[in-house]
């Protein structure tokens, strides 16, 4: 189930709040619990038993490497217990791509490729299983004490709003929150208002873009293309002209950003509605002077993941040579490339990204201070939209063929002639990825999303938020309403 | 303050809930009506829960597209969302519909048609595409080469569509020139097959270019007063194809309506908008058929699309043409008038294309690379080839499907079997004997049987025998002629010697003879008592023709007589005549029509009176109009109803009932 699905914006979220609220308090855990699972369950059926199976051993595993005193045999419970989330993770993430490789190897070698069933990958196992490697971490660096009930820790990894696409939330940032916490009436309001902003920002802009860039650039996941569609798909890219190309490739930053953005905030704002405070994950990325800066603002949870729990355990940049630090940067974000998805192009995107990294270490930033706030903003951003190419079209040679079509200067009449709602609304999503670079739009961001509201904001706020939870009920249902005349033969 | 603060918190929660609730609520109660929204789409089947469909995710795939149609307040949301990106963007969410300049709408097919910018499979440089026109082309030559050895003429035309005749108002600009369009490419085709087709987009441009009507209707897609034009130019190339004077139209003076038909607005009900566009006012014409003597009304069979129901909308076709049917994109077929319409898939093309005099076949440009190019694969094969042949030829291209698929998917046999005659359909080149330029020489064995069945059908009296005989035994008139037309292949004795008269035939056939006095009446000043007494002359004679043995049917047919009468008086008679002139018809076919109303009434009546009691009705009908004839009868009781103060129909009532007993004594 996704957010912005009619399923949960009418059924279960009125009925979940609804029941939730009418709940004891001391009710509400468990019923959070039942809920999450219903919601995981009804997305992905065959892998909740996998869910509850891996949680369970889990959380027994961390109580018995905390009890044990013998320094050896608890490194080696809280390996297992990585291992074990980790172990899921390559199993479903990366079994199909390893194996296909290794067959592509055996094939050049003129082996016998090896036999391999086709894998499904169980929806948020890649935010799941970061979880609880946070969990055993910390428990492990004595950051936190386990937690005593199961329930607990079963809320703590399944809870609905974060299950399926984040933020990824550290043991450490919500153990106190899961036993106490208060829903204050603001916190409610306030937290649909969020999830209304991040509704808004999937339905009314990320989708409006992500159909016009389908048209140009294909369905996003090539594994459910068949060869000929396939090729049809590199005909187009071979054809493109670099108008259609620039806005495809612009129109496609914008539309990650504000899907995963979207997604977010909807996860914060309905932790909020329940009492959680859940850690920010975007803050306005396109606005960054530098590739490191990007990383900061973009996926923060994740980056946090990543530099404590890869980073600094490689050796951080308290190394003996500078090589040696270059290495662990580089080798973070290719691994944070892989993680976002198991197909070379990814490699690639992640590769890319440690470079850039690893140049802005040695002389970007410096490039980028020389050039000027706005300058060097304008030059971020063409990196990632560059470097997106290969995030996007998850063939290289394709992507490669792609970058060249933005290059080969081709202006002749191109796709998108005539489409004033794919322009405005691009207009629009540039308008609040950058916004922030003036100190009244960073003033205003912190006035909708971090202050709390007086009677009059709040009236404000709530007839707003209203009008565009309509609004976007409306987009999402018309959507898929495009019907026919006639009956066509 | 703070107190202040949390009751509006709360009220705001409520409010919240509430109209988060509001759509589930709808849903389940029903509160409100909603217009529907316009236009087809598959409905989404009620999802069942099982543990199986739920481990698949099947149930909840169902569910969301079951909901998405289900759920409260869908139609005013959806058409909100579609009023505010028209109001700003002029796009909606049916891709279906392109919206143009200053109002105007088209659909999006036949615009991209226009501008040659279809998807690849409609890419006109592909030589693939090019060469199946090319063979379509060849295959309706041979159809009318064959035809017109059978005396049936064959007449296609492209549908001008609304791109075409205006292209100034759509909104995008042409993508380039790499791609062309098909229909000027087919028309050329066309041509060099020496195929009798109009090419209506020029003479539509320039008469475009000097009305001030439009031709085609800003927010439809159909023609307005261009199937005028079009239905005037159809008329003058099938007189010349025929070598025959058929009826033609003459045009009035413009009139507008302010009120648009829902029809003439369907692009625009298809936007599925909050509230209606700014419209101008439509113009239609009013129209004369012109005929005479050597007028002709021959049979047609159409094929093609919607725009034949704006032709029929505008122009009377049943007094253009004796018999007129119509198959509608492949799917319904219309009989005669579309009274009556049935699956095309039981159609026996062979039988409409040898019973007709012509044969229209119409498309518009984006069907040139459909389903709509179905027509002449189909007609060929059914004209050259038997049945067994093609059930033959189909099983084999079944069987080579079957293997050929079988590897990759899975496939039943029953599939391959459909796809194989869909196949020959668009590929008739698969039969060995249909190859080449040259007409096939070969012929489909039934044709002998259909062209006894023609004749049948032209022989007046013969024809009313057997359509007598399908209402008496409440059959099909379609399956007698065809059952005739065997006997008569097969020396077997006919059926029409079997045929006896019902009443409402024989109704049928009085009314015919009587009309035609009536007529005559007309023409000549004449008194009332004049053409009552031609009327009952006529039906006195038609009824001593036929020796009647059956009570019921002698009722039945004075009852009839008794409306002949009623609509004999000269008010009704005028009444008649300006249905006429309104409807465009005959005084005889008007007069038929009242006729067969009233008599289907009194039918309707007596079905449920016994025979006694009918017996009686005829008999105090009669003595009734004896009364009303006699003026001193009249006049008594007149004088009886002033005196008792009683309603007249009573009194009647009483006298007839008095004479009726005293009679018996």
């Amino acid at each position: 189930m996704v957010f912005s699905s009619n399923i949960f914006l009418l059924y279960f979220m009125p009925v979940f709040f609804l029941v939730y609220f009418i709940l004891p308090r001391k009710a509400r855990n468990y019923f959070l619990l039942l809920a999450s699972l219903v919601f995981y369950a009804y997305g992905a059926p065959e892998f909740i038993i996998h869910l509850i199976v891996s949680v369970i051993a889990n959380f027994y595993l961390v109580r018995w490497m905390n009890k044990v005193e013998k320094p050896g045999l608890k490194k080696l419970l809280c390996g297992i217990s990585i291992a074990i989330s980790i172990g899921l993770l390559f199993y479903f993430k990366y079994g199909n791509f390893t194996m296909n490789n290794f067959n592509a190897v055996l094939g050049w070698m003129g082996a016998a490729p090896l036999k391999w069933t086709k894998i499904l990958l169980p929806i948020g196992i890649s935010f799941f299983s970061f979880q609880s490697v946070t969990y055993t971490l910390d428990t492990y660096r004595k950051v936190n004490e386990p937690m005593k009930r199961l329930s607990d820790y079963m809320l703590y990894i399944v809870m609905f709003p974060q299950l399926i696409a984040g933020p990824i939330v550290r043991y450490c940032d919500i153990a106190d929150q899961i036993r106490n916490r208060e829903s204050l009436y603001t916190d409610r309001l306030q937290g649909f208002y969020r999830f209304v902003i991040g509704l808004c920002k999937k339905v009314l802009i990320a989708d409006v873009i992500g159909f016009q860039v389908d048209q140009v650039l294909g369905p996003s996941n090539y594994d459910v293309l068949t060869s000929a569609q396939l090729a049809d798909i590199a005909n187009k890219i071979a054809t493109i002209d670099s108008t259609t190309a620039w806005i495809a490739i612009f129109a496609f930053t914008f539309q990650i950003y504000f899907d995963f953005a979207g997604y977010s905030d909807m996860a914060i704002g309905l932790g909020r509605m329940m009492g959680f405070k859940f850690p920010e994950n975007f803050d306005n990325p396109y606005v960054s002077t530098t590739i490191s800066e990007f990383w900061r603002r973009w996926h923060q949870t994740f980056s946090v993941f990543i530099k404590n729990y890869l980073y600094f355990p490689l050796g951080g940049s308290r190394v003996k040579t500078e090589a040696r630090k270059y290495f662990n940067l580089w080798f973070c974000f290719l691994i944070s490339g892989l993680w976002h998805g198991a197909a070379w192009n990814f490699v690639v995107y992640g590769a890319l990204q440690g470079i850039f990294i690893c140049a802005d270490k040695l002389f970007l930033k410096k490039f980028n201070e020389r050039l000027g706030k706005i300058p060097s903003v304008f030059f971020t951003f063409l990196i990632i939209v560059l470097t997106r190419c290969f995030f996007r079209i998850e063939r290289i040679d394709l992507s490669w063929m792609f970058i060249k079509r933005l290059f080969a200067f081709d202006f002749t009449p191109f796709h998108f002639s005539y489409n004033p709602h794919l322009y405005v609304t691009m207009l629009v999503a540039a308008f609040f990825s950058f916004f922030t670079l003036t100190k009244l739009g960073l003033k205003v961001q912190e006035k909708v999303y971090f202050t709390e509201y007086n009677k009059r904001q709040h009236i404000i706020a709530f007839v707003v938020s209203i009008a565009a939870f309509v609004f976007c009920l409306g987009a999402l249902n018309a959507s898929g309403f495009s019907p026919f005349i006639y009956f066509r033969f | 303050m703070r107190k202040q603060c949390k009751g509006i918190l709360i009220t705001l929660i409520c409010l919240t809930a509430l109209l988060v609730f509001a759509p589930l609520l709808e849903q389940n109660l029903k509160l409100f009506t909603f217009k529907k929204l316009v236009g087809y789409k598959k409905p989404a089947p009620k999802p069942v829960l099982s543990y199986d469909a739920f481990v698949s995710g099947k149930f909840q795939q169902r569910s969301e597209n079951y909901l998405k149609e289900h759920f409260g307040f869908r139609e005013p949301l959806i058409r909100m969302y579609n009023q505010c990106t028209y109001d700003w963007f002029k796009t909606t969410s049916n891709n279906e519909i392109h919206i143009g300049r200053d109002g105007w709408l088209y659909h999006t097919e036949s615009a991209l048609q226009y501008y040659g910018n279809m998807e690849s499979w409609f890419d006109m440089t592909n030589s693939q595409v090019r060469e199946n026109l090319i063979s379509k082309a060849r295959d309706l030559s041979k159809v009318n080469a064959i035809l017109q050895q059978y005396g049936v003429h064959l007449l296609t035309f492209t549908l001008p569509t609304k791109s075409y005749i205006y292209p100034e108002h759509l909104r995008w600009q042409p993508i380039g020139d790499t791609t062309f369009n098909a229909t000027p490419f087919f028309e050329q085709q066309l041509d060099s097959h020496g195929v009798p087709h109009i090419n209506m987009v020029p003479w539509f441009k320039q008469v475009q270019d000097t009305t001030r009507f439009d031709l085609f209707y800003s927010k439809g897609s159909h023609w307005a007063a261009g199937a005028l034009l079009a239905v005037d130019t159809m008329l003058k190339y099938m007189e010349q194809l025929g070598d025959c004077s058929l009826a033609r139209i003459q045009l009035g003076s413009p009139y507008s309506i302010e009120e648009i038909p829902n029809n003439d607005k369907d692009l625009e009900n298809l936007l599925n908008l909050a509230a209606p566009l700014k419209h101008e006012p439509i113009f239609e014409y009013p129209v004369r058929l012109l005929t005479n003597e050597q007028t002709v009304y021959p049979t047609v069979w159409f094929v093609g699309t919607s725009f034949y129901w704006y032709m029929t909308r505008r122009v009377n076709f049943d007094a253009l043409f004796r018999d007129r049917d119509f198959l509608f994109y492949y799917a319904m077929f219309y009989t005669d008038s579309e009274q009556k319409s049935f699956p095309a898939d039981r159609l026996d093309y062979l039988r409409e294309l040898l019973l007709h005099d012509y044969v229209v076949f119409f498309r518009d440009g984006p069907q040139l690379y459909n389903d709509g190019m179905l027509f002449p694969g189909k007609a060929l094969i059914s004209l050259c080839i038997s049945d067994e042949r093609l059930k033959e030829k189909a099983s084999a291209v079944a069987d080579s499907l079957y293997c050929a698929w079988k590897a990759t998917t899975h496939q039943d046999s029953v599939r391959c079997n459909n796809q194989a005659h869909i196949l020959l359909q668009h590929h008739p080149e698969l039969f060995e004997e249909l190859r080449g330029e040259s007409i096939p020489s070969c012929r489909n064995p039934r044709i002998g049987q259909i062209l006894v069945e023609k004749e049948i059908r032209a022989d007046r009296n013969w024809s009313f025998l057997l359509k007598a005989m399908a209402e008496n035994d409440s059959l099909k008139v379609r399956e007698l002629y065809k059952m005739e037309s065997y006997n008569v292949m097969n020396h077997q004795p006919l059926l029409c010697d079997k045929a006896y008269f019902t009443t409402y035939d024989y109704f049928d056939f009085l009314v015919d003879e009587a009309s035609v006095e009536i007529q005559r009446s007309l023409s000549a000043p004449a008194t009332e008592a004049e053409i009552f007494q031609q009327v009952m002359d006529t039906l006195q004679t038609k009824i001593q023709q036929h020796a009647y043995d059956d009570d019921t049917l002698m009722i039945m047919a004075c009852t009839m007589d008794a409306t002949v009468v009623q609509l004999s008086t000269k008010g009704n008679l005028s009444e008649i005549e300006k249905k006429a002139s309104n409807w465009h018809i005959s005084i005889d076919k008007a007069f038929r029509k009242d006729a067969l109303w009233c008599c289907q009434h009194n039918k309707n009546k007596m079905r449920n009176l016994n025979e006694a009691t009918l017996v009686k009705a005829l008999d105090s009908y009669q003595i009734e109009r004896r009364l009303r004839q006699n003026k001193a009868s009249m006049e008594s009781i007149m004088q009886k109803h002033r005196e008792m103060n009683l309603p007249l129909r009573i009194i009647i009532n009483r006298d007839i009932e008095w004479i009726r007993q005293n009679r018996k004594q």
